[in-house]
């Protein structure tokens, strides 16, 4: 469904980005796109969008090309940005204006994610708080029913109730022709609802596994004492939060915070070990 | 002579957008399509509304100022408008914020840049030329002894092509520069006055060395001149609009 390959992107000409990028998402999965600050989180998804054009390398988004900005292509994706602009004018008259170019909008839809946000559609908004208008913009995002759907850091802002009614809604709305990407720094937020995890280190993808997949291969267990072959452990009450090589294919629950403290504490290893590990 | 059926063409006009744009859109695939532009076109217009209030207003109030209104419907504030309106429209071109949502717009460029167009050259031109007619009316209304025709329409014309003709490198402005673009295009001119002033100073010094050795007189324009000006009409605005289509197409943010 996208498809980077050897991408190349830099905004000053020695520093770049992404170089020799190569990564693939399908579709019918809800990926979860996680990294620190200023790795190429937002340029990943601004690329994809078409909003920015790759140095070097092809993307290839379900035969399209983003940087030609074909009408059918961008009417099958959506990008919600972590910063949005806050137009002048009531939030129906400014949904029912920009829905109406994507040809599997819902205005329905849009009312009724509205209502579970309690967000009145009437008001400007200019008349909203910061957590109302990106519940607003999410609730729009979704009504316009479209295969791609990029999201940066969409639960910056909302509040708890808030939190989890999105959560329920990109339940709701994921079947097996979208694809959602995530980029977020809450992983508790979305700890149950991301799959498969997708950790970007600058230059390069660390990780790009299936919950399953990395649960398979590693083991996350709290011990008292930390373990010999431990791959990383964090401090806990009354113990330590480890993960280890799971050697023997014990199930266990994935620990998404831990994971990425463990990816960044090991690069190499995730970089070159893990990806052909069984 | 018979009059313009402006009013029949204006009719049309409005109920092929009201027609194009409650038409549910499907077809997705063509680089250029009537509905989608129809419909840009009218989102862009109820977008402008305010805009458009402000320099609609701009206008009454400076002939309430001047309590006159003259023949020539597109006068030097008429013009000005002309000239700042891509600026104000499509000032969020490169923005990387506010302009997220314009160049996710399931249009395409051709789209986008022909909605422009529409927006610069025939609705502004048009909503200033009406309210011009309106205070004309009233101008004759309120000075019975105005004896001058009611609209002078060489020079109307000519001021309305002068104005696009400027316009298309303000458009050209908007699409090619990422930040301060009015001030960037000031400052370009300014560079391209005194350059220009300068070569046709020192042109001017050697045609007229040149002529007073010449055996006749100029009677008629050269030759040179007309070709000149076909050129000029190519860039200004043609070449302008073309260009600036081509920088919509490069537009990153």
């Amino acid at each position: 469904m996208i498809q980077f390959t050897n991408v190349a992107f830099s905004y000053q000409r020695d520093k770049k980005v992404f170089d020799e990028m190569n990564i693939h998402f399908d579709h019918g999965k809800i990926y979860g796109l996680l990294g620190e600050n200023g790795v190429g989180k937002t340029t990943f998804l601004r690329l994809t969008a078409g909003l920015l054009f790759p140095d070097q390398g092809t993307i290839d988004i379900m035969g399209f090309s983003p940087k030609k900005r074909n009408p059918e292509f961008l009417s099958s994706l959506f990008y919600l940005p972590e910063e949005f602009d806050s137009p002048h004018e009531v939030i129906m008259n400014f949904v029912i204006r920009n829905g109406s170019f994507y040809p599997s909008f819902n205005v329905d839809q849009f009312k009724t994610y509205m209502d579970q946000f309690g967000v009145d559609l009437n008001k400007k908004f200019t008349e909203l708080s910061f957590g109302q208008k990106k519940k607003a913009l999410i609730s729009m995002a979704l009504a316009l029913n479209t295969s791609i759907l990029l999201l940066d850091e969409p639960t910056n802002g909302l509040d708890i109730p808030s939190k989890s009614i999105f959560r329920r809604l990109i339940a709701q709305v994921s079947d097996e022709n979208k694809c959602i990407i995530i980029s977020t720094h809450q992983v508790r937020d979305l700890e149950l609802l991301i799959d498969p995890i997708v950790i970007l280190e600058r230059n390069q993808v660390l990780l790009n596994d299936s919950v399953e997949s990395i649960t398979q291969k590693l083991l996350f267990s709290v011990e008292s004492t930390i373990p010999t072959d431990a791959l990383y452990y964090e401090p806990t009450l009354g113990g330590y939060h480890v993960i280890s090589i799971n050697h023997n294919g014990i199930e266990s629950k994935l620990n998404i915070e831990l994971l990425f403290n463990a990816v960044i504490a090991n690069r190499d290893y995730f970089k070159n070990v893990y990806p052909i590990a069984k | 002579m018979p009059s313009l059926p402006i009013g029949t063409i204006l009719r049309t006009f409005i109920q092929l957008l009201s027609n194009k744009t409650k038409e549910k859109l499907t077809n997705m695939n063509t680089p250029f399509n009537l509905s989608r532009y129809a419909r840009l076109v009218a989102a862009e217009t109820q977008q402008f509304r305010k805009h458009y209030l402000y320099f609609g207003a701009t206008v009454i109030l400076l002939a309430l100022l001047n309590q006159h209104v003259g023949n020539n419907a597109f006068s030097a504030i008429s013009v000005i408008i002309l000239l700042i309106a891509p600026f104000i429209f499509y000032n969020h071109v490169y923005h990387s914020v506010k302009g997220v949502m314009y160049t996710m717009l399931p249009a395409s460029n051709a789209e986008k840049m022909a909605a422009c167009w529409t927006q610069c050259v025939i609705i502004l031109p048009l909503f200033l030329w009406i309210i011009w007619f309106i205070l004309r009316v009233i101008n004759h209304v309120v000075h019975p002894e105005d004896v001058s025709s009611f609209i002078n329409v060489n020079a109307t014309i000519s001021n309305y092509w002068n104005a696009i003709s400027a316009q298309s490198v303000a458009i050209f402005a908007v699409m090619a520069f990422r930040r301060r673009k009015w001030q960037t295009l000031i400052a370009i001119l300014f560079v391209i006055a005194i350059i220009g002033t300068i070569i046709g100073i020192s042109w001017l010094h050697a045609f007229q060395q040149y002529s007073e050795n010449l055996p006749f007189e100029w009677t008629t324009k050269p030759w040179v001149f007309h070709y000149a000006e076909i050129i000029l009409m190519l860039i200004f605005p043609f070449g302008f609009w073309l260009v600036s289509y081509f920088k919509l197409e490069e537009q990153e943010l």
